[in-house]
């Protein structure tokens, strides 16, 4: 869950979400990555 | 990497995401900027991932409000006396809609890629699913757009306002189908804008109305939680 880009922290983020505070940030992190990784992949292919 | 900072590498590299988000803590925040000027490989690296989140409004598909929106708010608004504040206020009110729209999307978008895992078990039929439900709020005193709130799980509760809006306190309260009402706690207002989060005891169903009230005990704005996509 990414709220965060809606401005909400990873522990608002847990708060809504009912999960722990860590889990939150690690969401946030491999969402991020997972986007960065897209990104790139899909300059290569332009 | 640096001697100066307290954090190490690996530290920074699990808070990079947030630093590039904009959503870091003060604190952090000091501890890895101090890191990433000192370390110049931690530098690069949240350099790409501010590429990424600075990428984010770019991937959203247009969303356009729905046909005839405009032409319904300004036939609400009529022809006053103050018509040309009321025109801007209605451009307000689109843009924000707009925004709003756009900013579900981009929740969507990069939720759809880790859905499986937020998955739960199937409750009754009324339950909302784990992926947030937006619930346009609207002002009672005129049909305008005030903002947005969010339910996910069935639970958790995010309100946010940007328009309409008197400065000061307002309880957030749900009230079920069935007619009895829950305050979930108090959300401040200044210069119309606000938000909150927290979480409701009592599951949030569909046809929950999700209001805010005023110290007087008047709903200034109110929004129908409806159907779960």
């Amino acid at each position: 869950m990414l709220a965060g880009l809606l401005g909400y922290t990873a522990r608002e983020v847990g708060e809504l979400e009912d999960i722990p505070l860590g889990t939150a940030k690690t969401r946030i992190r491999t969402a991020l990555l997972r986007l960065r990784a897209a990104l790139v992949s899909e300059e290569q292919t332009e | 990497m640096s001697e100066m900072s307290v954090l190490t590498c690996a530290e920074v590299r699990e808070l990079a995401p947030e630093l590039a988000l904009g959503i870091l803590s003060g604190g952090e925040r000091a501890e890895v900027v101090l890191h990433v000027n000192g370390c110049a490989r931690c530098q690069a690296y949240v350099a790409e991932l501010t590429e990424a989140a600075d990428a984010i409004p770019q991937l959203v598909p247009e969303a356009e409000p729905p046909p005839g929106f405009e032409a319904r708010v300004m036939h609400r608004l009529g022809e006053g006396e103050r018509r040309s504040r009321r025109r801007w206020v209605a451009t307000v009110a689109a843009v924000a809609a707009a925004a709003m729209i756009v900013s579900i999307t981009v929740v969507r978008v990069i939720e759809s890629g880790d859905a499986t895992s937020n998955d739960v078990a199937a409750g009754p039929s009324t339950t909302l699913s784990a992926k947030p439900v937006a619930v346009p709020m609207e002002l009672t005193a005129v049909p305008l757009p005030a903002g947005w709130a969010y339910v996910s799980n069935g639970r958790g509760v995010a309100v946010t306002v940007s328009y309409g809006m008197p400065s000061g306190g307002y309880a957030v309260q749900v009230k079920s189908p069935d007619g009895s009402a829950e305050t979930l706690g108090t959300m401040h207002v200044e210069d119309n804008r606000g938000s909150w989060t927290g979480r409701s005891r009592r599951p949030i169903v569909t046809g929950s109305t999700i209001s805010l009230i005023d110290v007087t005990g008047a709903a200034v704005c109110h929004g129908t939680v409806p159907t779960a996509l």
